[in-house]
This record gives C-alpha cells, structure tokens and sequence, in this order.
C-alpha cells in the first residue's frame, strides 16, 4: 500500500478561516519529498497533525475535541478540513466538516475513479489502506513526538504493536476471532447442548440407557409371547378335553358342536331383532295407534302458517297500496282496509318459524305400522335359544359324576386361561402399539414401548452424531488457531530480533558511542541502558526503531513530524535529517524557527526537493493566516517576527 | 502479504509441522491468509480450512 499526502484545506479550523497548503508539485500528482511547515508555537501545529491523521485513520471526534477546533478569533458556526492523497495511483479527498452548533462532525470521501470528484458520507478509502490505516497504525507515521515516549514506557505496547501491523501479524490474529464466530455457528446448527466431551458423554451414556431398556422390553415382549403362546396351547388342550368329556361319540361331538352352531346363531338374530325394536322405539307413533291418533289429531289444528313479522309486514302494506292483487282482482279502498287489518292473522313474532317447523316434522311422521310382529320374532327366537340351551345342558349332564367334575375343573382353568392369554395380548400390544393415539391415550413412554424406545435411540444417535460432527469441528478449529497463535509467536520473535539488530546499528549511527542501546522488545522497547535515557536519546530511538520497522515494510507512507530535531544535540540533529528521508518518500515536518539549525541545513546539503513553508498570523488582519513559501523568509523568520 | 514477508511463511510451516499438519494445510492456510490481506476472503474458506485440519492423536475424543 502506498499512500502520499497532496493538499490540505482548512476551512474556519482554529485561526484559519482559510487555508491551503499544497503538499504536491503543481498538478503532477507527486508529492515533495521534503515538506517544512515553519509554524511558531499556537498557530496550529498540533491541531494540523490531528486532522492529517484523522482523514488517514477515520477516527471519531467527541464534542470536546469538535468544539477545540472552533474559531476563537472570529465567529463560525461550521468548519471543514480536507485532505488529497494519493493511495495506491488512486486520488482519494476526505472531507471532514465540522458544526460548532451541535459540536458534531461528518466525514465524506472522494470515490476513487468517480469522475467530478463527487463526495459520498463516511471515511470509505480504499479497502487495503482502510485495513492497514488504523488509529495506532497511523500514529507511527504521523509522528507528534509522544510516540517515542510511549514506545520506550514499560506500561504501553506501542512497540510490539508496530510490528504487528507492519508485518500483518494483528490480521492473522483477526482470524482466530473468525474461527471462534464458525464454531458458534456450528454450534447453533448442531441444536444440541453436546459441545464439549462431557456432554457428549452425557449423551452416550444415555443412549446406552436407552438401549438397555429396549432390551428388557424385546426380553419382557419375548417372555409374553411364549407364556400366551403356552396359554393358547393349554386353552386348546383343555378345550378338546372338555368337548371330550360333553361328546364322547363322533355322533355326540356333531350334535354338541350343531347346537352350539344354533345357539350362536339364534343369539344373533335376537340381537338383529332387538336392534330393529331399539330404532323404532324413537319414534312411538310408529308402534303405538293411540299415540299416533293424538299426533295426527295435533298436526291437523296447525294448519294455519303464521309468517315471520319483522319480515312479512312490508309484503301487506305493498299489497294494500296497489291498484289490483297478483291473481289480476282489483284493489279499492274497501279492500285495502281489510288487507291492513287482516295482516296481523298471518303474521307473528318471529319464533314462528320454529312452530312451522314443528308443524312439517308432526306432519310428515308416517303412516302407523304395528311393531308387533317383531316384538312377537324376538320372543319366539328366544324360546328357541332356550330349547337348544337346555338340549346343551342335557348332553353335558349325562356324562357321569367324574366326568363332570372333572369339566367343571376344566372350565375354571379355560377361564383362568383365558384370563391369562386377555392379559397378555394387551401387555404386548401396550409393548407393540405404533399408533400414536393409543401411545398418548395410554400415557405410553420410551420407557413401555418398543417402537418409541427405538424413536428415542434414533433421536439419540442423531445428537450424537451432531454432537461429534461439532466436536470435531471445534477440535479442528481449535487446533488451527494453536497453529495461528505459534505462527504469530515464531513471527514476531525472528521480526523482533532483526528489527532489535537493526534499530541497534541506526542507533549507534545516530549517537555514535553513547551506551544507549535496545535489548529487547517485549511490547515495548527496553533500553539497556543503566541511567536514565534522556529526551534526545529517546526522539534517536524511536527514530531508529521506525526507520527499520518501514525500511523493512511494503507500505510506503508519509511521514509527518512535529518538532523533529528539538531536543536533539546538533550533531543528532544532521544524522536525523540525513536518516529520516532516505526511509520515507514524502516527509512533511512542521518546524519552529529554533530547529532549523542543525536539521534544515543538513536536509538542504543532502536533498533537493524541499518546499519551504512559513504560516504565521496575519498581524494586520484578525483571523487571517499567511502562508509564504519563500525561501529566504523561511530563512530568516523568527516567531517575534510575528510577535511583532 | 508479499513475497518480502518471508518470516510469516517460515512462521507458518514451523508451526503448521509443528502441530502435525501436512505441507498442503500449509499452502492452503498461506493463501487464505493472503487473501484475507488482500480482502478477497469469505468464511466458507475458511471453513474449508478448518476441515481439512488434522486432529493431532490424543486430541480426539
């Protein structure tokens, strides 16, 4: 990524009303290497450098810092600032406008390629550079000279940071947030609670359960069908016994079995019989005359129909008021009347329509049609049944003493056999039963039933499989962040050992013989050094720790620097500016008129392209500010100039 | 990532062989991360990566 600032437009920003800096040769899109901002102390520097990182970085402003940029010298109720750059062979303008009214800014952004420059809302530079330019990121190159304080505290992390970001180690850590948001993922799809191992246990362990308990119930559904099946067996061999016993003849066992043959039959026909009495006995007109005489009798004295008032009414008045009848009859006065004062005999309230009703139902009842003959059927297909009862009997009392005793034990044990076979159909058919009805009629559980035994193995084994797709899944992805984790370690340890080595040599380049040294970076720099490290020292460290952190980088960024020479000896000074620009293609510097010895002349013997400004207020105009891009100017300007 | 950033990819096979994945995971966690640099990255990728991760023995359940 490469990024080079072109202009800059302050618009009522502190005391500028207006203002432009051009940071670029006239309109070739490159940008000066060396740009000097001589600004005496309160004309703005600190507030350039925050906005210049601002539209780099895209960070928020609170209503505080929004209302330290309002104008103090004249009124202003909005402000703006803007940026050109340069990213990547694109040209990017962010804009940030500020309302002093309600202490709020906005942020819009040049599209890049968009023809007309047209601004669209929020800080949208290019993808790669919005990745890269973060708030610490950008601290690094738009320098205020607190970094290299916090790159030396031993309670920031600033160094290591750095390095993160240079090298891409903080995007390989973005991953394994990614990886924690797929496991959740597959955790919700997965609907089960089984996550980890334990739960998966908890699931197996049931499932176990579960299948033991199919298994004594397949054990129970075994042991039921042999006892009924004993059972079954028994009934039938004591059955045949008693038969035996009844009819000891082939001719006796035909007659017995012909009579129990007529015997169920004719308790069939009974029950048909009966059935038929049952229906007509609803309807009594039916079977009785009296009751149908009085029915009829009742029906006749309702002849008259009564039509429902509320809705009948109309239909009289209508009539009376027309000139002839619908049969064709003409219609006087006389008539008239007497349709009104009839009306009311036809109509009543509207239950009426119940009444009709009725009336239809008691009319239509049918003709009479004794049921005697039924009743008479009945009782002669009993008579029968009796008949062949005792004929049944009689066959059965003539065997001997012995033998009845030994029926009367028979039938006992058919009854308890038959008893015992009842109970075990309905154990096995609660043990056996699919329809789910009977299962919730019954209060059926997993527990009592095979098929919804097996219902709950399957919906177990399904969790379960979930529960291990999950599992491994988790496994897998943990295992790549342990993979991720060891990436950025190793990384970080080989980076951090060369940039230590490097920054080292810079250092001793810097301070020649002094002791100041780095012995190592864990989060921030350590200086291995006994005494205190001074100011200087510690502006040559960050310096040097910089330098090989871009030196080394495929970012090319500007870097923009406030007071960079103040508290370095004269001689630091000539090694920093003859350092810093060889390590950045753009270098804007805002600079007072006490730094220039030293480090604006070692920049003017070694580099040629340098833009010389010097922005001071205007003494004769309140709220002006001049910028004066002469050299000699530069040159000999003084901050009393201005005082005076 | 380019190719001037040899570190990352010396960091990625040492550890990619450190927790017994083959030379293959390597490559393909290299390119991931690559294109997540670069912003051509989706979270199906990354799934895949995951997938084809090795379990390292004594980790399963």
């Amino acid at each position: 990524m490469q990024l080079s600032l072109l202009n800059l437009k302050f618009h009522n920003i502190r005391d500028f009303s207006d203002l432009e800096i051009p940071l670029s040769k006239s309109k070739n899109k490159q940008p000066h290497h060396i740009t000097l901002l001589q600004m005496p102390n309160g004309t703005g520097k600190t507030t350039s450098l925050i906005l210049m990182s601002a539209a780099i970085c895209g960070r928020e402003f609170n209503e505080d810092e929004v209302r330290s940029f309002r104008p103090t010298q004249f009124e202003a109720a909005e402000g703006f600032f803007e940026a050109l750059m340069l990213i990547d062979d694109e040209q990017v303008t962010v804009k940030i406008d500020f309302d002093y009214s309600n202490n709020t800014c906005m942020y819009s952004t040049s599209k890049p390629g968009r023809s007309g420059g047209g601004l669209s809302p929020g800080h949208n530079i290019p993808y790669r550079a919005r990745m890269l330019l973060t708030q610490k990121f950008t601290h690094l190159f738009v320098f205020d000279g607190e970094l290299s304080v916090r790159l030396l505290n031993k309670k920031e992390t600033e160094a290591e940071a750095a390095i993160s970001s240079l090298h891409f180690l903080d995007r390989m850590g973005e991953i394994t947030l990614k990886i924690d948001e797929l496991i959740e993922e597959e955790r919700a799809k997965a609907e089960s609670k089984a996550y980890t191992d334990k739960g998966l246990k908890i699931l197996r362990g049931n499932a176990s359960s579960v299948r033991d308990i199919l298994k004594g119930l397949e054990d129970d559904l075994k042991r039921t069908n042999e006892h009924k099946e004993e059972a079954e067996k028994a009934f039938k061999t004591k059955k045949a016994e008693y038969e035996g016993i009844v009819a000891r003849s082939k001719e006796d066992r035909s007659s017995y079995n012909d009579l129990k043959d007529k015997i169920t039959k004719k308790k069939q026909q009974i029950i048909d019989n009966a059935r038929t009495l049952m229906v007509a006995l609803r309807r009594p007109a039916l079977f009785s005359r009296q009751f149908h005489d009085e029915l009829s009798s009742l029906a006749n004295q309702m002849t008259k129909l009564k039509l429902p008032k509320t809705i009948s009414y109309e239909f009289f008045q209508e009539l009376a008021q027309s000139s002839q009848c619908i049969c064709g009859e003409k219609i006087d006065d006389k008539k008239r009347a007497t349709i009104i004062a009839n009306a009311e005999k036809y109509l009543s309230e509207d239950k009426i329509q119940v009444m009709n009703s009725l009336k239809y139902s008691v009319r239509s009842m049918g003709d009479f049609r004794p049921l005697d003959d039924v009743a008479e059927k009945i009782v002669s297909l009993h008579s029968d049944l009796n008949v062949f009862e005792q004929e049944l009997t009689l066959m059965e009392l003539r065997v001997d003493k012995d033998s009845r005793e030994r029926a009367e034990k028979l039938q006992t044990e058919m009854g308890d056999l038959k008893h015992q076979i009842d109970e075990d159909g309905q154990f096995i058919k609660f043990m056996t039963e699919e329809d789910t009805t009977f299962q919730k009629d019954h209060t059926l559980t997993f527990k009592d039933n095979i098929p919804l035994c097996k219902r709950q193995i399957s919906d177990l084994q399904k969790r379960i499989a979930e529960a291990a797709d999950t599992l491994e899944f988790e496994l897998k992805a943990k295992t790549l962040k342990m993979v991720i984790d060891s990436t950025i370690s190793l990384a970080l340890d080989e980076i951090k050992t060369k940039v230590v080595l490097k920054s080292n040599k810079r250092i001793e380049e810097l301070l020649g013989n002094d002791e100041v040294r780095i012995h190592k970076i864990d989060q921030c720099i350590m200086i291995d050094k006994k005494e205190g490290v001074s100011q200087g020292q510690s502006l040559a460290v960050a310096y040097a720790f910089l330098a090989t952190l871009f030196e080394d980088s495929s970012h090319k960024v500007p870097f923009v620097v406030d007071s960079p020479a103040g508290s370095l000896d004269l001689e630091v000074r000539r090694e920093v500016s003859n350092l810093i620009p060889q390590l950045f293609p753009q270098l804007v510097v805002f600079i007072l008129s006490s730094e220039r010895d030293g480090f604006v002349d070692g920049l003017a013997q070694q580099y040629d392209d340098i833009q010389y400004y010097t922005i001071f207020k205007d003494p004769g105009a309140r709220g002006k500010t001049v910028l004066d891009d002469n050299v000699d100017f530069f040159m000999n300007f003084h901050s009393e100039t201005e005082a005076s | 990532m380019s190719e001037s950033m040899p570190e990352i990819r010396r960091a990625i096979a040492t550890a990619m062989k450190k927790n017994g994945q083959s030379d293959s995971a390597r490559q393909q966690f290299t390119t991931l991360f690559v294109n997540y640099v670069e912003g051509n990255f989706e979270n199906k990728d990354l799934k895949k990566m995951i997938l084809s991760i090795e379990v390292p023995s004594g980790k399963e359940e």
